[in-house]
């Protein structure tokens, strides 16, 4: 005899893909991709496979931030389109299950990074899925438009985590890497909320576009692309940068200054007859952007060690 | 059908968690590494001052 029940029960029971996509899989592939290059670029070198077990600790890590994060934030993902599909609004997995994944993997991923690498990479992981729960998810992004701007710390940490699994600390170099994301973060988000406007104010989620409106927020994508730019010239002439960085970094600027531009001199009425297109275009561009930036630190730190005094180049710090 | 999938996945991972530990450790030991840490007896080659001896 079949047992209907038990059936019935083993449909409603959450895939593995879908305890997949609670790990947030594309924001994990970024903060892989930096915090490998931040150990690429640190001075001392690491076993490979301690490397490797070092990185898979950060993903879980970052896995399992992303978990918890999608567990707080449920009452709002359910109401905002961009994010009604994902696991628990969606129904495939309950709140608990993900409180009770997140929080295992947060717990595993510190205690085997500790152990595999260092304590101190081990608190720097912690410190990082604690800012991005705590400070970010429950606090500042239902309170305040500098939410991503403060929040976006959690985001610049990973090269910092990186650094300190080769060096055990903090150095100038982990620093301006963990600057170059915390300043791309804000005109990256405020472009996206451009065009999804309508899901944050729904879900009363005070992003700037929402509380300042449009045309602040199109002001401070600018005003925080021309820090990032000078930001980004400034690492090329330190210890991470070199001639490849600086050919690669001055047109990216130049292109991710002239698309902040267009959407600072666009209006509401212009953007919404095209549906965004400019906006969209600079919202990928700026993916683009931060992961050539982190490969080009990351060639030119092969090159350096490949090849010592490649090319000449004038070094500030 | 669909539980025994996701225990052949939980399998799989933990499969892999101990081969990691498992490398790690051979690793962390052929690289001078001392497996080997406070047990309730004192161990004199433990104490910071005799390791620089």
């Amino acid at each position: 005899m079949v047992d209907l029940q038990a059936n019935l029960n083993e449909d409603l029971e959450p895939q593995v893909s879908d305890y997949f996509e609670l790990l947030k899989p594309k924001v994990m592939r970024l903060v892989v991709f930096t915090a490998a290059i931040g150990l690429l670029a640190a001075p001392s070198s690491v076993h490979p496979v301690i490397a490797l077990a070092s990185l898979l600790c950060v993903a879980v890590g970052a896995g399992a931030a992303g978990a918890l994060n999608m567990w707080w934030d449920s009452d709002i993902d359910l109401i905002m389109k961009r994010t009604s599909g994902r696991p628990i609004p969606s129904g495939r997995i309950n709140s608990d299950q993900a409180l009770v994944f997140g929080t295992i993997l947060a717990i595993l991923s510190i205690i085997l990074l500790g152990l595999f690498a260092n304590f101190f990479a081990a608190a720097l992981l912690a410190f990082t899925i604690f800012f991005y729960l705590v400070i970010y998810s429950m606090w500042l992004k239902r309170v305040t438009p500098q939410n991503i701007v403060i929040g976006g710390a959690a985001g610049a940490f990973p090269p910092m985590i990186g650094w300190s699994i080769a060096t055990g600390g903090v150095g100038l170099e982990s620093i301006l890497m963990f600057l170059l994301i915390f300043m791309w973060t804000p005109p990256h988000f405020w472009t996206l909320a451009l065009f999804m406007n309508q899901d944050y104010s729904k879900a009363r989620v005070p992003m700037l576009t929402v509380t300042h409106g449009m045309i602040t927020t199109r002001k401070n994508i600018i005003a925080y692309t021309i820090i990032l730019a000078v930001l980004a010239l400034i690492i090329a002439f330190s210890e991470l940068g070199g001639p490849l960085y600086f050919l690669v970094c001055v047109p990216l600027n130049i292109g991710f200054l002239i698309g902040s531009f267009k959407i600072f001199k666009r209006n509401e009425s212009l953007s919404k007859l095209d549906n965004f297109r400019v906006e969209k275009k600079v919202f990928v561009f700026s993916i683009f952007y931060l992961f050539a930036h982190f490969g080009i630190i990351g060639i030119e730190t092969v090159f350096k060690v490949l090849i010592p005094n490649y090319f000449f180049w004038p070094q500030i710090f | 059908m669909r539980r025994g999938k996701n225990n052949a996945w939980l399998g799989i991972i933990m499969g892999c968690l101990v081969t990691l530990i498992f490398l790690v450790t051979i690793v962390k030991l052929s690289s001078g590494n001392k497996m080997q840490a406070f047990d309730h007896n004192l161990r004199p080659e433990l104490v910071e001052s005799n390791k620089k001896k």
